[in-house]
């Protein structure tokens, strides 16, 4: 899953383990995430939201958009 | 066991990952009593080793989102492990029976199964405990 943390951080010039402290994780975590070689728990990815003030879908892009006509039917 | 709330993640990921290196250690240890015929003392040290080891390895407080990703990785790895033994194993001592007489390796296979079927016992008891409880671990 691609991601904008690198960018974000650098944009705060946070280094990664002042990332880490404010996400109470370690550096290693966000360097796996940053690299794309670890995908964050859903939790995780919130707080980093909340953290950038902004939604998760504009940090976190985990491909090819689908459009609602390819959403699941709401039946009624 | 350890006081984690005001301990950063940081150091809880030094401290998880040095025990996951004392288990490694602990475990190339044991296998080498198991194949070598070492003293008695030689034995108890990997043993106490992975006490410790697994111990901290347990404790979910030293692990962060990473972490918690790697041992779910070698938990699966882990359940391979256990499968192939399961299938393959009676197989492998069933063939070093025929070579070298049955007896022994009878022992052995009936050890080996033992083990293998309450650890799937386990995996799936905590699986639909999981499911139909739809907790959330994280």
């Amino acid at each position: 899953m691609k991601n904008r943390l690198r960018v974000l951080r650098a944009e705060r010039e946070w280094s990664q383990a002042e990332l880490a402290g404010r996400l109470d994780v370690s550096r290693q975590a966000v360097n796996a995430i940053e690299t794309g070689k670890h995908d964050p728990s859903l939790g995780l990815a919130f707080r980093i939201a909340r953290l950038f003030a902004m939604p998760v879908e504009q940090i976190f892009d985990d491909g090819p958009e689908h459009g609602p006509e390819h959403g699941p039917e709401h039946g009624g | 066991m350890f006081k984690t709330s005001s301990v950063p993640a940081e150091n809880r990921y030094a401290m998880f990952l040095t025990m996951v290196h004392l288990g490694a250690i602990a475990t190339l240890l044991l296998i080498a009593t198991l194949i070598f015929d070492l003293p008695g003392f030689v034995d108890g040290l990997p043993q106490g080793m992975l006490f410790v080891a697994i111990g901290a390895i347990l404790y979910r407080k030293l692990r962060d989102d990473y972490v918690e990703d790697l041992w779910k990785a070698g938990i699966s790895a882990a359940f391979v492990a256990i499968a192939v033994c399961f299938l393959f194993a009676p197989l492998a001592l069933g063939l070093l029976g025929d070579m070298g007489g049955n007896a022994p390796w009878r022992d052995a296979e009936i050890a080996v199964q033992w083990p293998a079927a309450i650890a799937f016992l386990a995996f799936f008891a905590g699986f639909y405990r999981r499911m139909l409880s739809g907790g959330a671990s994280r």
